[in-house]
């Protein structure tokens, strides 16, 4: 995650003082912040909080870990992180509840900033949607959304007990249909391909049939499908054909994505910058932050050089807005709201004057001919 | 694998500041490359230009490996100049539409790939191209102009006779880049395409391969009286809520919601 990543060192501009450490120029929703580490240890709201203040960011999506590393009894050092050894990790749905009390320990008048998501799940048990469901009667009008769900994600996949995850394992069909359901977001991390192959993405398919599948629920691409040592040519073509194919796709600009191909060096990229200008009511802005919420200032700073260069109604959307309509509103609001539907059959067939069988009399007619043939 | 002995392959001399070596293989083309420092790959190449496509396709099994291997090590300038040496043969060398599928995959270059295309040439690509699938796994992996340059190659009356069925054109659909999916449409002809939704299943398929902007113009196309036939049944015309996005949703219900001689 961001802090073994020279972010903050590529742009002469941002690295001249320590007015980074108050955040962006723009006040910046941060839509992907984990309120715990890899050993599923927080620091406490009244810790997030008083940082989200210093660096000017209003309100943030925050959710657990789905797995917790292992501290294997041959390990000398202390993991805290999940490439920190060789140790494996494992799935911990405890993560959710520690959001839940996060939450519910920060003061009353702060609570609506934050919006958690639930993502403490193995997404290759098909079980998954009960802890879901569980999580949603156990603390009921706390979540806005579901996720990050962990699917294909560097070497974690290699270091995470069982089946290896995807997004389009039949584990997840439910929770999808949950999701739409409620009009919930999910947030996935799905590598577009293995840290071994870089030629081209051999796992976007698992995403793509998902976005077939599921066009009613609202999926979120964690770092455009990024990771470190996970990259593939013709990255911003691929995401603009996504984003023109499906209306229910958003995208979030957090960690090494930002960084590696969209703002370089702090030099924004012309064709990263025309993307979200054509798709400016789906692209987020993320911290990515592991517990370590005291760089949070400094994270939101380095979307500067990208935000300067967009039309404020863009920079306004990406920051804020997608955000607000995506993460915080009433999930019955929009529902209601949202959701179109079709009109009812025997209206469509009325009002279109068409005289058809319905496909079920046609069988059924069907079967009174064979059987009259079998009496003759 | 063909096999060959490496002690009576015909090698050919190339020579650099004063010394010599004969190459006879891919694999030696790229060991004399890489000790060479990789700044010298173009002068090596032009030097072997007559053969280089006997040398590639030494083993035939191997020529598509072998072209792979050559253009994937190549700057940009050089695989072009590569893809203009071998020309015509290239279909030859590619082989099969799995291997051009393979070598477009691995070089993800829009220009070379349209170049590549360009020398294949129609003939060639359609004796590559014999099925939908085929053609859609190709397509799924050009972008920019690449896909429109395959499919004027292949030509609108050759493409019309892979893609027989409804869900085949969703396919088709899903590969291109959505800003061009009205123009395959065209390509193909609206009355070819409208006439290839024979049922609900086809009908949905194509409505989600489809941008909001191509829905629009689909549904536009097709009279009420034709998506009631097309859907047939209440069962299936719930199953196609269920698989429309809200836009589409929004779209179909403008359509159905009024009468059809309604203004």
């Amino acid at each position: 995650m961001p802090h073994s990543i020279p972010t903050w060192l590529g742009d002469a501009q941002l690295n001249a003082g320590l007015s980074r450490l108050s955040g962006s120029r723009y006040p910046i929703f941060d839509t992907h912040l984990h309120i715990v580490d890899f050993t599923q240890e927080t620091l406490g709201p009244e810790c997030l909080l008083h940082y989200m203040d210093r660096a000017h960011v209003p309100r943030a999506v925050i959710f657990g870990l789905p797995v917790t590393k292992q501290y294997a009894a041959n390990e000398r050092a202390v993991p805290r992180y999940y490439l920190d050894n060789d140790g494996p990790c494992y799935y911990y749905a405890g993560t959710d509840h520690i959001v839940a009390d996060f939450v519910r320990a920060a003061d009353r008048e702060s609570r609506g900033r934050l919006c958690p998501l639930v993502g403490g799940f193995n997404p290759t048990d098909r079980y998954a949607i009960r802890h879901v469901e569980r999580m949603f009667e156990m603390h009921p009008n706390l979540w806005h959304g579901i996720g990050e769900v962990l699917f294909r994600h560097d070497d974690l996949t290699a270091l995470t007990y069982g089946e290896p995850a995807r997004a389009n394992h039949p584990a997840m069909d439910p929770i999808y249909e949950f999701a739409a359901d409620r009009g919930l977001p999910v947030l996935v991390h799905q590598n577009v391909t293995s840290v071994s192959k870089s030629d081209h993405p051999i796992y976007l398919f698992e995403l793509t049939e998902v976005l077939n599948r599921f066009p009613r629920t609202r999926i979120v691409f964690a770092h455009c499908g990024m990771s470190r040592r996970v990259e593939v040519p013709l990255y911003h073509e691929m995401i603009d054909r996504l984003l023109g194919q499906y209306e229910n796709l958003y995208v979030d600009y957090s960690w090494i994505v930002f960084d590696t191909l969209i703002c370089p060096h702090g030099i924004p990229d012309d064709n990263w910058l025309a993307l979200t200008e054509k798709y400016s009511n789906r692209i987020l802005l993320g911290s990515d932050l592991v517990n370590k919420f005291e760089r949070i200032g400094p994270e939101m700073r380095r979307y500067d050089p990208f935000l300067d260069n967009l039309t404020e109604s863009t920079r306004i959307a990406i920051c804020n807005d997608n955000a607000e309509r995506i993460y915080r509103m009433d999930s019955k609001v929009l529902l209601e709201a949202e959701r179109p539907r079709l009109p009812a059959w025997d209206a469509v067939v009325e009002m279109s004057g068409a005289s058809v069988l319905r496909a079920d009399r046609v069988v059924e007619s069907q079967l009174h001919d064979d059987v009259s043939v079998d009496l003759a | 694998m063909e096999q060959f002995r490496y002690g009576t392959v015909k090698r050919y001399p190339v020579s650099y500041a004063g010394e010599t070596a004969e190459i006879g293989t891919i694999d030696e083309l790229m060991v004399a490359l890489d000790v060479l420092n990789r700044r010298n790959d173009r002068e090596l190449i032009e030097q072997l230009a007559p053969v280089l496509a006997d040398i590639i396709n030494i083993g035939d099994r191997i020529a598509p490996a072998n072209l792979k291997i050559l253009l994937k090590a190549l700057s940009a300038q050089d695989r072009l100049y590569v893809v203009e040496l071998l020309g015509p043969r290239l279909g030859e060398l590619v082989g099969t539409a799995v291997e051009l599928r393979n070598l477009i995959v691995s070089l993800a270059d829009v220009e070379v790939e349209s170049a590549i295309l360009r020398a294949i040439g129609g003939n060639g690509l359609r004796r590559l191209i014999a099925t939908c699938q085929q053609l859609w796994e190709i397509l799924e992996w050009l972008f920019g102009e690449s896909d429109v340059v395959l499919l004027d190659l292949l030509g609108p009356d050759y493409v019309r006779r892979l893609v027989a069925h409804g869900h085949e054109l969703a396919e088709i659909l899903r590969r291109v880049d959505p800003d061009r999916q009205i123009w395959t449409i065209e390509f193909l002809g609206w009355p070819v395409a409208l006439s290839l939704l024979r049922d609900d299943v086809d009908f949905r398929e194509v409505l989600s391969a489809l941008c909001t902007e191509a829905s629009a113009k689909l549904i536009d196309r097709l009279p009420n009286t034709k998506i009631v036939e097309l859907v047939a049944s209440e069962l299936a015309w719930l199953e196609l809520g269920r698989h429309l996005s809200p836009s589409k949703t929004r779209l179909l219900s403008d359509k159905l919601g009024r009468r059809q001689d309604a203004p």
